[in-house]
């Protein structure tokens, strides 16, 4: 029965989006009977960096989880360069919250790393002096080249965001879902961060982040994914970071100062 | 029987005795290395169900072997019935953790005491029963190495080479799955699958480990070895390699010490002897033993970084 149920053949059209780095359609998530998100429908442009906000309780993280089928979808498709997400992992790279893992594993900064590069290294093979070596040049790119050694637990919240990152570079992915990689972290990991937000971009690549400042989204990023249990904008940050907008999502009272603001209007 | 403890210790108190104690110090071994990636998955104690819930199974599977060949007490037998009922506990545990809004731990105390019970029951039946070949199966709550005959151990430590050997061919993969599974699902590795191997490897080594041990305190030889080898080290590999040594040492010492005084309880020996080397870990272990502690303590406060 399971089996026949997987065999079915595939009658959908292809869609005008086919090609987009990221395309969702319908996506309706539910923790028990408590839906999280409703009919959540996004298309993300090509090299371009993408802050997905919304308020507390919004579904940010459900959203990045549910694209990457790690929680499971109520109904809606989600399609990675015009193809079904689970079958373009190699393409997709994962920057999870700081705070889903135990970070006083016995691993030093460059294992952590070197985790990014177990798919090209493959099953049951062994982690290899030029893989080491390789994963050394990741962790230079964050900045983090003196601390290859330090045990994980060692580093500071910003130095440890960093290592996650330079493990989702070192897949060299197409597209980027980093999930709150600016919360808690230090100017210097900030400044860090937005570098490499801006070579992945350079280099053609997309990237979604949850973010939570919404005072920087409009800085860091030029495409707006506003959520609140649903889309409430999606677009260009230019013509879709409104006050409305904002309002709209986070209920009343949301004041911006300096050029968030002057974006904002 | 005059042997002295340094000929067992040293294998040199006959074949027989030679292969127990190689055989348990596999098991040691092997106890260790699945110990140390179990207890980075944060699962340890379901070791511990998994243990109690091999009871009934085995004492089915000595009826069984009993009605079918006349003889109840066969290691292979007894292994399987072990295998199929810790198996069923494990699936209970997940069962009732994944329809219920019960905890882990809560799935695991009830099933553990369930099936424990139940396993106490049956065998008090099989004592009573008017046959031979009951007497042995008391060792399976306590363990008693010196019990194992040559064939046994022999069985014992072929299994626990496969688990150590499957282990250390996939330590990668379990170690991405024990830091990080979500990031580990987002590439496709199979985490279900890989947790289920996990189990399984563990549940093979707690089967193989019920007669030298004894299912009460085999969990002790699961965990007591990776929690001492984390002192020593913070690397994945090292702490898997010295869980493991650890683990064959203690067992060794164990297997040992219960050809020499048979009627000492193989468990609480090896346990112990765990134990002391978790202590001395503890006191030593540069790490995260008290040298760190003091290393840390003996740090100036870092100046407030200003940047």
């Amino acid at each position: 029965m399971v089996t026949l149920l997987k065999f079915r053949p595939r009658q959908r059209a292809i869609p005008a989006d086919a090609d987009s780095p990221l395309a969702v359609r319908g996506l309706t998530v539910a923790y028990g009977q408590e839906p999280v998100l409703q009919s959540v429908d996004f298309v993300a442009p090509e090299a371009d960096l993408v802050a997905v906000v919304g308020p507390n309780g919004a579904g940010k993280s459900t959203f990045i989880k549910a694209v990457l089928g790690l929680q499971p979808r109520l109904a809606g498709e989600v399609s990675c360069f015009g193809r079904p997400v689970e079958r373009q992992r190699a393409l997709i790279g994962y920057v999870p919250q700081r705070s889903s893992v135990d970070w006083d594993f016995p691993a030093s900064a460059l294992d952590v790393v070197t985790m990014g590069l177990y798919g090209k290294i493959g099953w049951c093979r062994p982690v290899r002096a030029r893989h080491r070596a390789e994963a050394r040049e990741f962790l230079a790119q964050v900045g983090m080249a003196d601390f290859a050694a330090r045990q994980i637990g060692q580093l500071s919240g910003g130095q440890q965001q960093r290592v996650f990152l330079a493990r989702a570079l070192a897949q060299d992915a197409r597209l980027y879902l980093m999930d709150e990689p600016f919360a808690g972290v230090d100017a210097a990991t900030e400044r860090a961060i937005v570098d490499v937000l801006r070579t992945l971009k350079s280099r053609g690549r997309t990237v979604l982040c949850v973010h939570h400042d919404l005072q920087t989204a409009p800085d860091y990023f030029e495409h707006l994914l506003l959520l609140s249990g649903r889309v409430v904008a999606a677009g260009p940050m230019a013509t879709h970071f409104t006050t409305a907008a904002l309002a709209e999502a986070y209920g009343v009272g949301v004041s911006l100062i300096g050029p968030a603001a002057v974006r904002a209007g | 029987m005059d042997l002295g403890w340094l000929d067992v210790l040293l294998l040199r108190a006959g074949y027989n005795s030679a292969v127990v104690v190689l055989g348990a110090a596999l098991l040691g071994g092997a106890a260790g290395t699945i110990g140390a990636f179990v207890l980075l998955r944060k699962r340890i104690l379901i070791s511990d169900a998994i243990s109690h819930a091999t009871l009934p199974g085995v004492a089915l599977a000595f009826l069984l072997c009993l009605a079918w060949t006349g003889e109840g007490r066969r290691l292979e037998w007894l292994l399987v019935g072990a295998g199929v009922s810790g198996a069923l506990g494990v699936l209970l545990v997940q069962g009732i953790k994944d329809h219920t809004r019960l905890p882990e731990d809560s799935a695991i105390a009830t099933v553990l005491s369930l099936f424990f019970g139940l396993g106490v029951v049956l065998l008090s039946y099989i004592q009573a029963l008017p046959v031979g070949g009951q007497a042995g199966m008391g060792s399976f709550l306590l363990g008693a190495a010196a019990t194992l005959n040559r064939d046994e151990a022999e069985l014992i430590g072929f299994a626990a080479l496969a688990v150590v050997g499957l282990a250390l061919l996939l330590a990668k993969e379990f170690g991405l799955l024990c830091f990080d599974a979500g990031y580990a699902a987002s590439r496709g590795w199979p985490v279900k699958r890989l947790d289920l191997l996990l189990l399984a490897l563990l549940l093979t080594v707690v089967c193989i480990g019920l007669k030298t041990v004894g299912l009460i305190l085999v969990v002790a030889l699961v965990t007591m070895p990776p929690v001492a080898a984390r002192f020593w080290t913070h690397r994945l590999g090292w702490m898997v390699a010295l869980s493991g040594a650890i683990g064959a040492l203690a067992a060794w010492v164990g297997a040992a010490a219960s050809s020499v005084l048979p009627r000492l309880p193989t468990g609480g020996v090896i346990v112990l002897a765990a134990a002391s080397l978790l202590i001395v870990s503890l006191i030593l272990g540069p790490a995260r033993g008290l040298p760190a502690r003091l290393r840390r303590r003996a740090l100036p406060c870092p100046a407030p970084k200003i940047s």
